[in-house]
């Protein structure tokens, strides 16, 4: 049994409020994704549930487990850091066997599980060298071999792909996945990068101001994004919120409930997109049309907002050009005043 | 040009040699081609004499230190010098067996010792809390650190003599390594607060989350790490009291150091006899500072790591 339970837990730091009351619940072997801009706070959440800083109020509990008051040493939670941390004066050998040593394992089950957790991490041709004479890329699974060589009940991972290279951190992102999936820990792993957190996690916990805005599956953050900031900072070009307009009209929506809807929230790609002049479609005009590969996205002026447009790549449009646009009903979301997700 | 062609036709075993000075004769080319202001020329000479001004200010004492040490006393005396001495070793031979020598330099090496444990055994902790912790009066605290090392010694020593009559441990080497421990102190706080700082604080926090409490943590991981750069502070407190000479001269008197032995008895001897003692001084704080410096540079933040 080792899933989190997080109860308002709360920082302030001297004035400023780091984190306003935060409940999470994760669920044994989930693995969850924090994600936010920078200063968002999910790196201080992640740093209490490893008992590196200090709440200001409220409890965790993993499994029947309140660990809340614990030292960092006795919460059998391993972190992977985003420098690695990896101890220069010892072996990777020595690396892997560290935690095992300090609580006194038997050399015959340290000698077994630093072979194991290496050659799950394609390290063992490396177990004699020392951190210095490594790459990146290998200390990052030095890291990841002496978390789990320690078997531990909660696996925390704070950017630990950042400092690698873009073809590098793709494979390491795969390789995560499978080898986390099969180990079977709780994983709780912060990042920036939407794209990193939509590949990895079972759930995302979208993080703003010290608060989640929301916490789902990542198909649901994608295609409901909760409030208006989790749909503009997920998904690449961020999703489009404008007034709603008459000419769509919405067979889904009731004259009385579209009196509250602020904005309407459609992705780049829910769009149809006519050539000609068409009921139902609105008149945009293309400002810009670039060439994507797989796709031609059209940044297009709608009345006085600028929306964004993905349409077929080989779609002839050019700059300056004029279109007619219809979202398709069934993906268009609906947001009130506050910029929260109306139920339909 | 001329000897690159003519080595063009070269037969292959000499390739990589030819090859070596064809990338020589281009470079030169290549200089001669960019020819650097007069002015560039004008400061990179004063840069050099400058430089060469500041080595000689320190090195040409020190030679002729060692040059009249292992002369004669005619040579030491005479004219014109000679850079290849007699090399007589009689003088220092002399000197090794002059009374109160050996007994001097058993105390300047017990005072030096006194003074690097507490310089360390102080001093260290005190680097560890200003590089890990933040707290109130931290800036003021460093400062003060600073601000010690201006307090003149005489100051210090001739109250501290009194006190040290009252309290019963004057005339003592621990006396003594105390007074000595407040000049080393400020540096051995400074050069291993660096050093900590020079260690991420994630190793640590890593040692925690797998099992150790903080003086393990600090034990298994900072410790090792930073065990040079304590060692160089050590050594850097063992140099600063065998080289002291003011306090040694006030606090002691029958247990003399080295330093305070040879300023009292070194003014009535013959010239020779001071460049010995000299040498004697000098060379043990010479090679101790050169085995550390790149720990005091990196006190300064210069450092080369």
């Amino acid at each position: 049994m080792s899933a989190i339970q997080i109860s308002a837990v709360s920082k302030q730091f001297g004035k400023q409020e780091i984190l306003k009351s935060i409940d999470l619940e994760i669920r044994d072997k989930e693995f969850t994704v924090l994600l936010g801009p920078s200063g968002c706070g999910k790196s201080t959440l992640l740093r209490i549930i490893a008992g590196l800083e200090y709440e200001s109020s409220g409890s965790i509990r993993i499994g029947e487990r309140e660990i809340t008051s614990l030292a960092p040493r006795d919460r059998r939670i391993a972190m992977v850091f985003q420098n690695y941390a990896v101890f220069p004066h010892m072996t990777v050998a020595e690396n892997i066997a560290f935690g095992l040593r300090v609580r006194k394992d038997s050399e015959a089950h340290i000698q077994r599980k630093v072979k194991e957790t290496a050659a799950l991490m394609h390290i063992e041709d490396r177990l004699d060298h020392y951190s210095g004479q490594l790459s990146g890329g290998q200390r990052q699974r030095v890291a990841v071999a002496r978390a789990l060589a320690t078997e531990p009940e909660v696996l925390l991972m704070d950017e630990p792909l950042s400092n690698l290279d873009a073809l590098l951190r793709l494979e390491m992102r795969a390789e995560l996945k499978t080898i986390l999936a099969a180990s079977d820990t709780t994983t709780i792993y912060v990042t920036h990068d939407q794209v990193e957190a939509m590949s990895l996690a079972d759930r995302i916990a979208v993080m703003k101001g010290g608060q989640i805005e929301q916490y789902a599956p990542p198909s649901e953050i994608y295609h409901y994004p909760a409030t208006e900031f989790v749909g503009s900072f997920i998904g690449n070009p961020p999703m489009n919120f404008i007034p709603p307009d008459a000419r769509w009209n919405h067979p889904t929506r009731s004259e009385q409930s579209s009196q509250q809807v602020h904005k309407c929230g459609i992705r780049p790609e829910d769009f149809e997109v006519r050539f000609e002049p068409t009921e139902n479609f609105a008149p945009v005009r293309v400002l810009v049309s670039e060439l994507l590969g797989s796709h031609k996205q059209l940044t297009a002026r709608f009345g006085d907002e600028m929306i964004r447009v993905n349409v077929p790549s080989d779609l002839e449009v050019g700059n300056g050009g004029d279109i007619h646009i219809r979202p398709l009903a069934e993906k268009v979301r609906f947001y009130d005043h506050s910029g929260h997700l109306m139920s339909a | 040009m001329k000897s690159s062609s003519s080595e063009a036709v070269m037969p292959s075993s000499l390739s990589s040699r030819a090859s070596a000075s064809l990338a020589d004769s281009s470079s030169q080319l290549a200089q001669t081609a960019h020819k650097p202001r007069r002015n560039d020329m004008a400061w990179r000479w004063l840069f050099r004499a400058g430089v060469s001004i500041l080595v000689l200010w320190v090195l040409v004492p020190i030679a002729l230190l060692m040059l009249n040490s292992v002369s004669t006393p005619e040579q030491i005396t005479g004219w014109p010098k000679t850079l290849t001495p007699a090399l007589s070793f009689e003088t220092l031979d002399f000197f090794w067996h002059y009374q109160g020598v050996i007994s001097a330099l058993g105390n300047s090496l017990l005072a030096a010792v006194f003074t690097m444990v507490i310089a360390i055994v102080l001093g260290a902790p005190a680097g560890y809390a200003l590089a890990r912790f933040v707290f109130p009066g931290m800036n003021a605290y460093r400062m003060i650190i600073i601000l010690s090392r201006a307090f003149p010694m005489p100051l210090l020593a001739l109250p501290l003599a009194v006190i040290f009559i009252q309290v019963g441990i004057d005339d003592s080497i621990l006396g003594l390594a105390m007074v000595h421990a407040t000049l080393a102190l400020p540096f051995a706080v400074l050069i291993t607060s660096s050093l900590f700082m020079g260690i991420p604080v994630e190793l640590e926090e890593a040692a925690w989350l797998m099992g150790c409490n903080r003086w393990q943590a600090f034990r298994r991981v900072v410790l090792p790490l930073a065990a040079p750069g304590i060692t160089a502070s050590a050594v850097f407190a063992f140099v600063i009291s065998w080289n002291e000479v003011f306090a040694s001269a006030i606090l002691t008197v029958e247990n003399r150091t080295l330093t305070a032995f040879l300023v009292q008895s070194l003014s009535e001897s013959p010239a020779e006899i001071k460049y010995a003692g000299g040498l004697i001084l000098v060379v043990p704080a010479l090679l101790f500072l050169f085995a550390i410096r790149k720990y005091l540079f990196s006190m300064w933040g210069i450092s080369n790591r």
